[in-house]
């Protein structure tokens, strides 16, 4: 299942959240995110 | 475990997770509870994240409005490698719809309305699936007690590193 660790093609998850973190976003910013992308695909 | 214990017909199975979108999103881009909750899978390899292309496609969208493309095509090239695959019908709630065709025993989500024990009734008419909030997973998961109902001998601690 889980073939990232150590194949050395997927990156890690600490240098994700390395780069997320730079954004500084919130929840509340997801939250609104989620709503328009569903609230898009009912329409 | 979803590998070879057996579990009573229909029941959901306790080592199998969903994290809806929202969730997903929210451990890469915010941390806290997301992130502590599905830190408790990403420790155990027994613990096996559960997720339809559509959840994922949610996230993913998420994820590139509010940060950039590539980071979203990262993370969906590092989460692809981490869940199990599930096929849902289209046009279904990605979440619930992952829960129900993983069997999946928990559905992780912020949104208080599927949380709400009105949704619950309703929704275990059609899905064994326990909403819960990432904070109350992450602090009521308990690796060592579920670790015999998945599988056999003593809970073995962590066997992954979850910044891997």
């Amino acid at each position: 299942m889980d073939e990232a660790n150590g194949d050395g093609e997927a990156p890690t998850w600490a240098d994700l959240f390395s780069r997320a973190e730079a954004h500084g976003i919130d929840l509340e910013a997801v939250h609104g995110a989620l709503a328009r992308r569903r609230g898009s695909a009912d329409e | 475990m979803s590998d070879g214990r057996e579990r009573p017909a229909g029941s959901p199975d306790p080592a199998r997770v969903v994290a809806d979108a929202d969730v997903l999103a929210a451990d890469l881009l915010c941390g806290g509870d997301a992130r502590d909750a599905l830190d408790h899978c990403r420790r155990h390899s027994w613990v096996q994240l559960v997720a339809s292309d559509e959840l994922l496609d949610d996230a993913g969208a998420v994820i590139a409005e509010l940060a950039e493309g590539g980071l979203a095509a990262d993370w969906r090239t590092r989460v692809e490698r981490w869940r199990v695959r599930v096929e849902q019908t289209p046009g279904d709630h990605p979440g619930l719809a992952s829960a129900h065709a993983g069997e999946a025993a928990h559905l992780l989500s912020f949104d208080e309305g599927l949380r709400s024990a009105k949704t619950g009734a309703t929704l275990r008419k059609y899905v064994d699936v326990s909403v819960k909030h990432p904070r109350a997973f992450a602090r009521l998961f308990d690796p060592e007690r579920l670790y015999p109902a998945v599988a056999d001998g003593a809970y073995p601690g962590p066997d992954r590193d979850p910044r891997l």
